[in-house]
């Protein structure tokens, strides 16, 4: 197994702790919604939205990292990221660059748009309840694609 | 004005296609000017009912077909928050 392969599987492995602790944030987050009072929200809750929220994005930058590493061990285009999704998607390994990019920028909209409206708060995690299954599928052919590739 | 004819009809026609045909387009901010340098493309859109993910994909798209960074806010229709006097004082409708 070259070095570059032995980094991507490393990676992979990093995913896949990340993939546990997003799934487990992922239910936390479904038992809590809806709110009906955010200002009721006990300090444990507001931490556990708070995890879901940051392993939501750690997850999908991570992957993104993973499938660029993948680009270049296959000797395609790693830049612009684009051309990474577009080689993701022909590998089947994404079902969409376009969904690819909307949920990213659901993510730098929630960590970047510091919000207080309840009903905003509330879409952004339907949001991303929505989302995660996507992003969990992905992995999983990711992961497949790389099994069969660089078997270890 | 630092948006060409095509990118502005680009605008009008991507944030009908997503938002409706009914989205109040405002482009506003530094690329309204000549003398200025770089900057986000400066959108505000009033809809009747707005959707986040609708905005969302609606940025994705401008950026995508402009080739440029785009700052989006999407109001319901008669908001009148500071942001929203902002746009409509300083900004054009498309």
């Amino acid at each position: 197994m070259s070095e570059h392969i032995a980094l991507i599987w490393k990676k992979l492995d990093h995913l896949a702790r990340m993939r546990e602790y997003l799934v487990y944030s992922l239910e936390q987050t479904r038992q809590l919604l809806p709110i009906q009072d955010w200002a009721t929200l006990l300090p444990d809750q507001h931490e556990s939205l708070a995890a879901f929220r940051v392993r939501f994005s750690e997850f999908q930058e991570h992957m993104g990292k993973t499938m660029k590493a993948v680009a270049l061990e296959e000797e395609k285009p790693s830049e612009p990221f684009t051309a990474v999704l577009l080689y993701m998607e022909k590998l089947a390994c994404l079902d969409s660059v376009e969904r690819w990019k909307e949920i990213r920028e659901l993510r730098n909209a929630v960590n970047h748009e510091y919000e207080h409206d309840p009903q905003t708060l509330h879409d952004f995690f339907e949001a991303m309840l929505g989302s995660a299954p996507e992003l969990l599928q992905w992995h999983e052919h990711l992961l497949g694609f790389c099994t069969r590739t660089y078997p270890r | 004005m630092r948006l060409t004819p095509v990118q502005i009809e680009t605008i009008k026609s991507t944030t009908a296609a997503v938002l409706g045909e009914g989205a109040r387009v405002t482009w506003f901010g530094s690329r309204l000017h000549d003398g200025q340098k770089g900057g986000d493309v400066d959108l505000y859109v009033e809809v009747p009912a707005p959707v986040l993910m609708q905005k969302i994909r609606c940025k994705v798209q401008l950026q995508e077909r402009l080739d440029l960074p785009v700052d989006l806010i999407l109001k319901p229709l008669g908001d009148d928050s500071p942001i929203s006097r902002i746009a409509k004082r300083e900004g054009i409708v498309l």
